[in-house]
């Protein structure tokens, strides 16, 4: 394998790292948000 | 996890080719860009979909939280973009051009803390070398033609703190090799594309060596070294060993024929010579050069390991899981073998030894990598 495939492999494993940092962003401020929803159901009750 | 490399790929009746690495180097360059845009548009892309998230957030202390993970999620793609950055330049063909005249460039490093000064001068690196020093890149800068090669020279190009004093006695037969100093501690160990200055720099290399060994810490040899030779040889240009007066005999071994008045290559021979006894028993000895070192004092034909790395084994663990750190060096070594270099893999304490090399082109890569 040359180096363009090294790179090639690199790319991937480092958009694989982008795509877990964003899930990983996303599932945190997902659960904000449900605490404040929850929070929000209770005032109303 | 390195266990399973061989200890020595021994393909040494396999002739160096080297014409073709400019236009393999372009090439790669070319796609290790491209895909740098790419990540960077999905960093970018996937940025501002966390940012319209964290606008929906409405409580302050939640929202303190969310511009909290926002922040987290930045450091982490930047991390990511940047160890691309950092691996593919890394990655490219550890070649070069025959444009042994190009000026040295000096990437800062600085906002990283990536890099770590070794010494200034040869005499300078002897004292103060120690493993621990090694922080995480050991970077070589191609250097103009002239520039430095001293005993007592200081610095080098793209270092403004120090002063470079010139020995035109070596000028027109050895391209500059010194190490660059300031004071911010980023290093700068220059080197340039040129047999002599190839074998200075191994002077360097090995005493870098000496310590690992002493210190038990793994090695790697990546085919780099060679592949920088191997253009000097096959150009013929105006920086050919045969124009500057080294004899090449391309047999599976190098042999060069070197001016014997060269007081520099005493003190190189000393240095050859101090390294060979580490290694002249290391039987997974990984790049073997035969020197012929044609000198008043010394006149020996030795046997070297040299190890300019291409792969900063830290920054690949980091980036890439444990399997495919093994695929990546892995690969490296076969595609030493494939071009006829001996590599064989040291791992004595489970600590991985990290260096690095960057030649003027792959330096310009990484710098062009990182301004973006």
């Amino acid at each position: 394998m040359d180096s363009k495939k090294i790179i090639s492999i690199l790319k991937l494993k480092q958009q694989s790292e982008v795509i877990d940092s964003y899930h990983e962003a996303l599932e945190k401020i997902n659960n904000l948000k449900n605490k404040l929803d929850g929070e929000k159901n209770q005032n109303v009750k | 996890m390195f266990e399973s490399f061989p200890k020595s790929i021994d393909n040494t009746d396999k002739k160096v080719e080297g014409a073709s690495e400019n236009i393999e180097f372009a090439e790669t360059l070319q796609d290790a860009e491209a895909g740098e845009m790419e990540l960077g548009l999905l960093v970018a892309d996937l940025q501002a979909d966390i940012e319209k998230q964290v606008d929906e957030i409405s409580g302050p202390e939640e929202k303190e939280s969310a511009l909290k993970i926002l922040s987290e999620f930045k450091e982490s793609t930047f991390k990511s973009l940047r160890d691309y950055a950092l691996i593919a330049a890394l990655a490219l063909p550890g070649i070069s051009n025959a444009d042994t005249n190009k000026e040295a460039s000096f990437i800062d490093y600085e906002s990283t803390n990536q890099v770590e000064v070794i010494s200034k001068s040869l005499e300078d690196l002897e004292k103060r070398v120690h493993v621990d020093d090694f922080e995480t890149m050991h970077i070589f800068f191609g250097h103009k033609k002239g520039e430095l090669i001293h005993e007592q020279g200081q610095g080098g190009k793209g270092d403004p703190t120090v002063s470079v004093e010139t020995s035109t006695e070596f000028d027109n037969k050895l391209d500059s090799l010194l190490i660059g100093h300031n004071p911010d501690e980023l290093i700068t160990i220059t080197m340039h594309n040129h047999p002599a200055s190839v074998l200075l720099g191994f002077a360097n290399q090995l005493y870098l060596d000496e310590q690992e060994i002493l210190n038990s810490k793994t090695y790697i040899a990546p085919p780099s070294t060679l592949d920088l030779m191997a253009p000097l040889i096959s150009s013929g240009g105006a920086n050919s060993v045969e124009q500057d007066g080294y004899v090449v005999d391309i047999n599976g071994t190098w042999k060069y024929e070197v001016d014997k008045s060269k007081e520099n290559f005493v003190r190189f021979s000393n240095a050859i010579g101090k390294a060979t006894e580490l290694h002249e028993d290391d039987s997974s000895a990984v790049v073997n050069f035969l020197y012929e070192m044609n000198d008043e004092v010394v006149n020996k034909t030795v046997s070297v390991i040299a190890d300019l790395q291409v792969l900063d084994v830290e920054i690949v663990k980091q980036s890439i899981s444990g399997k495919n750190v093994e695929f990546l060096i892995k690969e490296y070594i076969d595609k030493a073998a494939e071009i006829g270099y001996t590599i064989s893999y040291h791992k004595n304490d489970g600590t991985v030894f990290k260096r690095e090399r960057l030649n003027a082109d792959i330096n310009q890569a990484t710098k062009s990598f990182l301004a973006r």
